[in-house]
């Protein structure tokens, strides 16, 4: 080897695998970014609705559900679309008011929280052609009892939290 | 033989006696008009404006009535592929959903629940000959095959083509339809179908009660309801209404049937049976038992003289 190599070598390469590392560094950050932009519209409301919801509360035939909240709230643009018939700034979870037992009586004005979890959903999901109508798109089919169900604990908090302005 | 006047009189007192005997057993034909049913009866409300065609129910009923089990993928409660067709009802299905496309409704693609509509004067009760049906207090029309004879009678005379048969059981086979779950409302539950339905289509309760949801729903503005609730009136009433956004004569209801209750087309007749058939005959064979003595005893005067 020429004198003087190693000592003008091991910079130059030092210099080029960090220009890669920095590039790829930049790249993946930029991609990232690209992603995770939120519809303008619900930009502000966006940053307080929690990532996704996990909705088990009736857990007999079905697995629960993934509900992939912060999702939606780009799609219904307004919160009051999906939270209905409550003040602005009130962010209820759907039980709140569907108390989970079905109209039995000419009393009984509200359907049951199984209905308005499937009604609320597919009517928009019908109507604007878009989003999953099947049953096994939103929760699996359990083959075993509920108590004997093996796969994924649910990993974030069950529903959103109330807010206030 | 001669007979003497206070024997006479005291044969038609007796006569008299049986004949009234028998119009008194007769039943009116104003107790037919009176009708009512049990005021506390229960029955279904279904809304076809929220079904959603997933066939949960036809799953609920198949269990709950312990009927044939689907052996493949194609018969699975899952395949939603089988709406595609027109189905209905048979010995394994006592109830079926149909789907009704856009372009058959003329406005948005609907699903129908067919199953037995449990009439307040069925017609299969009245057709049967050996009291196989039962119009239970509670609502439901039930069947039980211990009195049946197979004669099918029930399966002409509904007006909604509900009773199916097992023709392919060659010795005990059975007349097959919904029951409404008899067994589980009289034990306080609900039929299988309503507990299951995702979408709260079905409404299990009192008769009177579902009338008043259904009214709500019918007059609230702009709700798109068709102003009418089919079972309301129809043939005198059923306990299984209906209520929809798109005209039933879309979604192939019968909506001929009009509402006189359909025994009531053939109870007149029946009512005359016992007087007429039986009372009568008996009646007149006594007048003639008694009266052929009379003419009998003078034609014997005149041979003698």
């Amino acid at each position: 080897m020429r004198p003087g190599f190693r000592h003008t070598a091991a910079p130059v390469l030092f210099l080029l695998l960090f220009s890669l590392l920095t590039a790829a560094v930049v790249a993946y950050a930029e991609n990232k970014e690209v992603k995770k932009t939120p519809a303008p519209a619900a930009a502000a409301a966006n940053d307080m609705a929690p990532e996704t919801a996990t909705l088990d509360s009736l857990k007999k035939l079905y697995g629960p559900v993934e509900f992939t909240h912060k999702a939606h709230t780009g799609y219904a643009g307004d919160c009051a679309v999906c939270h209905h018939h409550s003040q602005p700034g009130e962010y209820f979870p759907c039980s709140q008011c569907h108390s989970g037992k079905p109209i039995k009586t000419a009393k009984d004005r509200l359907p049951g929280l199984k209905a308005a979890y499937h009604q609320q959903c597919m009517n928009c999901h019908k109507t604007s052609g878009s989003g999953p109508t099947g049953c096994t798109d939103c929760h699996e089919k359990l083959k075993q009892p509920a108590a004997d169900k093996k796969g994924a604990q649910p990993t974030t908090n069950a529903t959103p939290k109330k807010t206030e302005q | 033989m001669a007979v003497s006047r206070r024997e006479f009189l005291k044969l038609m007192a007796g006569a008299g006696a049986a004949g009234a005997a028998v119009a008194a057993g007769a039943p009116t034909r104003a107790e037919a008009h009176d009708f009512t049913g049990n005021p506390d009866r229960y029955g279904v409300l279904c809304d076809t404006s929220l079904c959603i065609g997933c066939r949960s129910c036809e799953g609920a009923c198949n269990v709950a009535n312990n009927l044939p089990k689907p052996v493949d993928k194609a018969q699975a409660f899952e395949n939603l592929k089988v709406l595609d067709t027109k189905r209905r009802m048979d010995h394994a299905h006592f109830t079926v959903v149909n789907k009704f496309a856009k372009a058959e409704t003329g406005r948005a693609e609907t699903f129908v629940k067919q199953q037995c509509m449990h009439c307040d004067e069925p017609a299969c009760f009245a057709a049967c000959l050996a009291k196989a049906f039962t119009k239970t207090p509670e609502g439901p029309v039930v069947y039980a095959s211990d009195h049946c004879i197979g004669c099918r009678y029930c399966m002409q005379a509904c007006p909604f083509y509900v009773p199916t048969y097992e023709y392919q059981d060659a010795f005990t086979p059975r007349v097959r339809k919904c029951t409404m779950c008899y067994d589980r409302v009289k034990a306080g539950g609900i039929p299988a179908c309503v507990e299951t339905c995702p979408q709260e289509a079905l409404i299990f309760g009192k008769r009177d009660d579902l009338l008043k949801i259904a009214r709500r729903r019918l007059d609230a503005e702009n709700s798109g309801y068709v102003d009418h609730i089919f079972g309301e009136k129809e043939v005198g009433g059923t306990c299984w209404m209906y209520i929809s956004k798109v005209p039933f004569d879309k979604l192939a209801f019968h909506t001929e049937v009009g509402i006189e209750a359909l025994p009531r087309l053939t109870y007149g007749y029946l009512a005359t049976i016992p007087v007429l058939h039986v009372g009568l005959p008996v009646l007149l064979a006594g007048f003639y038992v008694i009266t052929r003595g009379i003419g009998k005893a003078s034609k014997d005067e005149e041979a003698h003289k």
